[in-house]
């Protein structure tokens, strides 16, 4: 990816996303951050150039995430940019705006459901996937379920109809299968300021008269984490692969299994090292560790991944190593 | 020192295998079809702690071994990524390679790098044709972790050196024929780091005792070496007296990031995965356990090959390359306790040859992360490159 692209990112999230902001806005205040980002084009990364955005490659969106996710910017931003490159490609203007993107599931009468989706409530905009087609609806609907982990950022919807959507158009790939390749970059990105934090705690942090770091028990913990962090960082890379609206299957959820199994381990030590601190509302390991639970249960989730892995093993001719090469390596 | 996350993160770019070194795999792959047919999983699961001398020169009749030393010492002059092509294929296919690979991996790098033209010339070509054995003795009686307290002792004489003292837990001492060893040259042991030297010795010389060590699953690969008054000649030393800790320090990073890291259980994974093809029905839990295998040693193998990349550029990605071996050998001994567990929910009779391959990795994939260094030791030295000692 251009280096400036990057820079840019990092320096603007730098600024303007500070724990405090995102506190407010995980508290419910507004989603005045999506004014930091949205202006400078970020929204269209996938946008192709002849249609007014920046035309990134799937394999270049690993840093972009990875950004995202170090600074916590709390809001679905690539999701938006992975929406609004669909629509350009439908034919579809794309509307200003938050766009939260989501597989639907079958509600019965001729309704559907949303699942817990990342930055739900905040969304102008759902592009939901129901029956292999896109359904644009104009607004989140009165009465959605706050999320699970961030109540007043993500959520779910219980029932509602696709008739009020401004679009249809062909969906052959799940949502969840689009977003598995980015969310494993925003969580690699995620844990990686999980490390920072947890490196800056234990050399600051002094109990029987030295940093907790010097003791070896808690060296042996943060070893692990930083082996985890570098594990997902990898798998997150390998997994940026395809197009943004056709990513490599297997690479895609490869990814997204080794960032959440990675994950559910980097976080608990990462608790165990800051002790009661860790878990309040004031220290910014919460913002990261509740985002990186919510990456875990929405989307590709790690069961699913690892199902779907697995049965494409089983199913394969030749034995594993064949079919690492063949089917999950960096290609 | 303090290295910064940013720098870890970036040590792990991926890198493809170029297709010049990507086309060694179908002749090895051919190679070993022939040469393993109808060897039982549970033997082949020995892996790299399974000796077969024959096995070892038939690879070097093709060229297999010393492939990335300098032609002009009989090597092949290949890349990294050659090596690695070749070292995962072996493993994967649970080869026996013990015989030659110690010397392979770690002696003729050593001896490449630090040893006299004379020593390269007389050692380097006798690998690569499968004549010379290795072994490494580090661990001594009172010394394992803290290798530096080592007590053997090498006193310098007219004609060379004098070597006093005792090994242990040497892999394959009762059958090779040299050892590379750390000993003592000069101070006590006090000095810790200072007056250590490296040693190469003839196994065959008067004074030298090997007495192999029976383990848990009734083989025999370490043993215990004993020197009394062994007369070395003056040109058994390698590299520089005195700087045998760096040395060692320098060669344990080539044994830290290699395929042998993750693939120790392949075979296992393997013999369990032809077995679920045979079965009528495989259950949620257990695709996805099948999943998972494939998965970590995808990541592990990815992390791995950029390691090799950067060994290829002549960096030295030592703290990076201590995260594949802990984490690689972490898969290594999980897989086992994976396998059991779904055989035992799956409730579905599992042939001799998957059990027993699955009881002999049970029992002995403690030592993966024993082996070249403790898991805590190697942790301590992470802690140390993040900065927290």
């Amino acid at each position: 990816m251009n280096d400036s692209l990057a820079d840019g990112l990092r320096r603007a999230l730098a600024d303007h996303c500070t724990a405090d902001e995102v506190r407010k806005l995980e508290a419910g205040g507004p989603a005045t951050l999506w004014q930091v980002l949205e202006p400078l084009g970020y929204a269209d990364a996938f946008v192709p150039e002849e249609h007014g955005g920046i035309g990134l490659p799937l394999d270049e969106a690993f840093e972009l995430g990875f950004a995202l996710g170090r600074g916590a910017f709390p809001l679905p931003l690539l999701e938006t940019a992975v929406a609004r490159s669909l629509l350009a490609a439908a034919g579809v203007q794309p509307p200003e705006g938050i766009i939260a993107l989501c597989d639907a599931q079958p509600a019965g009468q001729g309704c559907v459901g949303l699942p817990q989706t990342a930055g739900l409530r905040h969304a102008g905009h759902v592009l939901a996937r129901h029956e292999a087609s896109w359904h644009l609806l104009p607004s989140v609907p009165e009465g959605a379920r706050p999320g699970e982990y961030r109540p007043a950022v993500s959520g779910a919807v219980d029932t509602l109809s696709l008739r009020g959507a401004l679009a249809r158009f062909a969906a052959p790939h799940a949502a969840a299968l689009l977003t598995a390749p980015l969310h494993a970059a925003e969580m690699a990105g995620s844990l990686t300021a999980v490390l920072d934090l947890t490196l800056a705690y234990a050399a600051d942090r002094k109990q029987f008269g030295r940093p907790i770091g010097q003791f070896q028990g808690l060296q042996m913990e943060i070893s692990l984490l930083a082996e985890l962090v570098a594990f997902a960082s990898m798998a997150a890379r390998m997994g940026c692969t395809g197009t943004v609206a056709a990513p490599d299957e297997l690479r895609a959820l490869n990814a997204k299994l080794a960032c959440c199994d990675a994950a559910e381990r980097a976080v608990s030590i990462a608790h165990a090292v800051h002790g009661a601190i860790g878990i309040t509302e004031e220290y910014p390991l919460g913002i990261h560790a509740r985002r990186l639970h919510e990456w875990r249960s929405t989307g590709a989730v790690a069961g699913a991944a690892a199902r779907s892995i697995g049965s494409a093993l089983l199913h394969a001719s030749g034995d594993t190593l064949q079919f690492v090469r063949a089917r999950l390596a960096f290609a | 020192m303090g290295t910064t996350v940013q720098d870890i993160t970036r040590s792990f770019e991926p890198a493809a295998i170029p297709p010049e070194d990507e086309a060694l795999r179908e002749p090895v792959r051919r190679f070993l079809a022939e040469a393993l047919h109808g060897m039982a999983p549970a033997q082949r699961a020995r892996s790299w702690m399974g000796f077969d001398a024959d096995f070892s020169r038939s690879l070097a009749r093709q060229g297999w071994l010393g492939l990335t030393l300098p032609k002009k010492y009989g090597g092949a002059g290949r890349s990294a990524f050659a090596r690695f092509v070749l070292s995962e294929e072996l493993l994967a296919a649970g080869a026996p390679v013990t015989a030659h690979w110690i010397a392979d991996r770690q002696s003729a790098p050593l001896i490449l790098r630090y040893g006299t033209e004379a020593q390269r010339e007389r050692f380097l070509p006798a690998i690569v044709r499968g004549e010379a054995f290795f072994s490494i003795g580090m661990s001594e009686p009172d010394t394992g972790s803290d290798l530096a307290g080592v007590r053997t002792r090498a006193l310098r004489t007219d004609k060379g050196w004098v070597l006093r003292g005792r090994k242990i837990w040497t892999t394959n001492a009762h059958r090779t024929q040299f050892m590379c060893a750390l000993v003592r040259t000069s101070g006590a042991p006090e000095d810790r780091h200072k007056g250590l030297s490296q040693v190469i010795v003839d196994l065959s010389l008067p004074g030298i005792t090997v007495r192999p060590i029976l383990d848990i699953t009734g083989d025999r690969h370490f043993c215990e070496v004993l020197f009394d008054e062994v007369e070395l000649p003056a040109d058994a030393l390698v590299g520089q007296e005195g700087a045998g800790w760096e040395q060692v320090t320098a060669e344990l990073a080539f044994e830290r990031s290699g395929p042998e890291r993750l693939l120790s259980s392949m075979v296992l994974a393997d013999t369990w995965l032809a077995h679920l093809r045979q079965q009528a029905t495989v259950s949620a839990a257990t695709l996805a356990t099948l999943g998972r295998i494939a998965s970590r040693t995808a990541v592990l193998r990815g992390m791995s090959l950029g390691i090799a990349a950067q060994l290829n550029r002549g960096e030295q990605p030592v703290l990076a390359a201590s995260f594949v071996k802990d984490l690689g050998t972490e898969f290594e001994q999980v897989l086992p306790g994976w396998v059991a567990q779904a055989i035992e929910q799956d409730d579905a009779a599992a042939e001799p040859a998957l059990m027993q391959t699955l009881a002999y990795l049970t029992q002995v994939h403690p030592s993966f992360s024993l082996r070249g260094g403790t898991r805590q030791i190697l942790r301590g030295i992470i802690a140390r490159g993040l900065g927290l000692r």
